[in-house]
């Protein structure tokens, strides 16, 4: 089977950890690369934990980049009654055994893109800066772009604003800049990845697995459960996942066809992915929306990467 | 004497053709690139109107293409009324061999930059995108440039909406990338480069000191699809070559880039209502008799 080659960039992150995780079990998928950006936490934690994560599983042979630090027409907002102060609190994780590379996150995306004989899939589940900068910069390897598959964005709801989700509240121009770039997208949006939760039961079984991956789930799950618990969800939602499960198994969401535009300019809507479902506007259709999920196939395939793993 | 390192970034463009004509005559100058980007018409007739216009006025200089259109609109047509126009008037120029850069206008931009060691200069006098889209790619880039002396902006009238200057109504999210990134800024404004015109009529005097035929041939016939109208973009060239051309105030220089009624506009804080440091130095006056002796002088030397 050919496995097909994605570069995940993340804001690690509790589920960006996971998402990591899912990925790198998963046979269906190659991991070329990663890069990090401003978002869950500065991105000098971010960057250090996405090290630190794939460290403990023993994977230190793909090459990691820091980049965004801050977006593109406002400052950064960290979200640490979410992840903690490192961003990543919890689990007690060594320090990384290896280091990111010297390329930006930008670098690091034009070049593994260039020298890839095969189409691309990105998987953003952070703020769009670094990928925004790589469609302004590089619009001649656009074509070698698989697709997008983003975590981000809602069609109704959100949880930055009454109408907004985190990652594309951030930083909205760069996610315009993305939606209109003419790359296939996915928004993997709240709408479905709210209902892409762990419960506790099942956090024991990949507690009970035993190995450095599964252990390291349910602790990152421990701690983010009891954010979740507090604010009334009814698991801990693997967000960010999501982004990368969509890219595995497609026929695992729920998915509409719409236009997404972002709103820049609302007084109390900035950040909101409008998502046309039903045409109203006549703008082209330029996304696959994630409206569902099928909840414990999600958590199965997790669980299968997992067992995969150190 | 030691040359100064500039980039011109560019969308020739008939004002743009002047402003390179003087860029290029000036000895002080060493012109490391000419970038291009969308405005005056299409980023591949831009380009290709660049690569011509260096041949013709015989600049060796890596050429690089930039941005098709504005930041925010990265794959919108551009608008139809471009289309088939070469953006100087249907004026053909010889056509050159050198082939365009294989690198991008931002990438050649933080290439040149750091060759120059915090010495380089950019003039742009088209939309700011490219600038922009540099800053983003690489945020040191900042620290690496001298100062950007642009044609844009007004601190009065516009020429797209009433107080909205064309090269900044273009891509005004990207100009607000620039004039918050901190390098110092030189501002020659629509309500400034207007005054500076050079009549037709002396256009054509000047130009009879033109021995290249071929030059002046060009010359002669972009000034009379001109008129009677300024060549804004020479005012930045020529306030880098020649300070003291212009008046200069310190000012605080925002950019609108929600409203649809001052979409692009400058706010130029010219009465220090808003309390904010002065980012930009806007020209407030300028001297248009040394202007044409400037004009003048530079026919003489093609």
């Amino acid at each position: 089977m050919n496995k097909r080659p994605i570069i995940i960039d993340c804001d690690t992150g509790h589920d960006d950890a996971i998402a990591l995780l899912l990925a790198l079990g998963s046979p269906e998928v190659e991991l070329k690369a990663v890069t990090t950006t401003a978002g869950n936490n500065v991105v000098d934690k971010t960057f250090h934990n996405t090290l630190k994560v794939l460290s403990h599983i023993g994977v230190t042979d793909i090459p990691v980049a820091k980049g965004a630090e801050s977006f593109f027409f406002q400052p950064h907002k960290i979200a640490d009654h979410v992840h903690g102060d490192s961003g990543l609190d919890g689990p007690e994780l060594a320090e990384p055994s290896f280091g990111g590379v010297k390329l930006s996150a930008v670098e690091l995306i034009e070049k593994t893109v260039r020298e890839s004989a095969e189409k691309i899939t990105l998987c953003p589940m952070g703020p769009l800066t670094n990928i925004a900068t790589f469609v302004l910069s590089c619009p001649d390897l656009l074509p070698k772009i698989e697709r997008i598959s983003f975590m981000g964005g809602s069609a109704v709801g959100g949880n930055a604003s009454p109408v907004a989700e985190f990652n594309t509240w951030q930083d909205p121009e760069a996610a315009q800049i993305v939606l209109k770039s003419g790359v296939p997208i996915t928004m993997c949006s709240l709408d479905a990845t709210f209902d892409a939760y762990i419960t506790a039961e099942e956090k024991e079984r990949f507690r009970q697995i035993g190995n450095k991956a599964g252990i390291l789930t349910a602790e990152l799950l421990d701690f983010f459960g009891k954010f979740h618990a507090k604010v009334g969800n009814k698991g801990a939602p693997m967000h960010d996942a999501c982004a990368v499960a969509a890219v595995i198994n497609p026929a695992l969401f729920e998915m509409k066809r719409a236009n997404v535009s972002m709103d820049l300019n609302g007084t109390f809507t900035r950040g909101c992915t409008t998502t046309d479902i039903t045409g109203v506007t006549g703008r082209k259709q330029n996304c696959d929306v994630t409206f569902g999920v099928d909840r414990e196939a999600f958590v199965e395939l997790l669980y299968s990467a997992v067992k995969n793993l150190q | 004497m030691e040359k100064r390192p500039i980039i011109i970034d560019t969308d020739p463009g008939c004002d743009d053709f002047f402003a390179i004509m003087m860029a290029a005559a000036y000895e002080g100058f060493d012109i490391r690139a000419i970038t291009t980007v969308a405005g005056n018409a299409v980023v591949d007739v831009t380009t290709r109107n660049a690569l011509d216009i260096a041949k013709l006025l015989g600049i060796k200089t890596r050429i690089a293409k930039g941005a098709g259109s504005a930041m925010m609109h990265p794959f919108d047509e551009p608008a139809a009324f471009v289309h088939g126009l070469n953006g100087i008037g249907q004026v053909v120029l010889p056509r050159s061999e050198q082939k365009v850069d294989e690198m991008k206008a931002w990438d050649v931009i933080y290439d040149e930059a750091c060759k120059a060691d915090g010495q380089l200069e950019l003039i742009p006098v088209g939309p700011l995108t490219n600038v922009a889209i540099a800053l983003l790619k690489y945020p040191d880039l900042k620290d690496k440039i001298k100062r950007i002396t642009i044609m844009g902006g007004s601190t009065t009238i516009g020429n797209c909406l009433p107080y909205s200057e064309a090269n900044i109504f273009h891509d005004p999210y990207a100009a607000h990338l620039v004039f918050t990134s901190g390098i110092p800024l030189v501002m020659a404004g629509l309500d400034i480069t207007l005054t500076a015109l050079v009549p037709t009529d002396d256009i054509m005097k000047m130009s009879e000191d033109i021995k290249n035929k071929a030059v002046r041939d060009t010359v002669v016939q972009l000034a009379k699809i001109r008129g009677n109208e300024p060549f804004h973009d020479v005012v930045a060239v020529a306030s880098v070559i020649k300070e003291d051309i212009a008046e200069y105030k310190d000012y605080n220089v925002e950019i609108e880039y929600k409203s649809p009624l001052t979409y692009g506009r400058t706010i130029v804080d010219t009465t220090f209502t808003t309390g904010k440091a002065p980012n930009c130095r806007v020209m407030t006056g300028y001297n248009v008799e040394a202007h044409k002796t400037m004009f003048a002088d530079m026919m003489r030397k093609y």
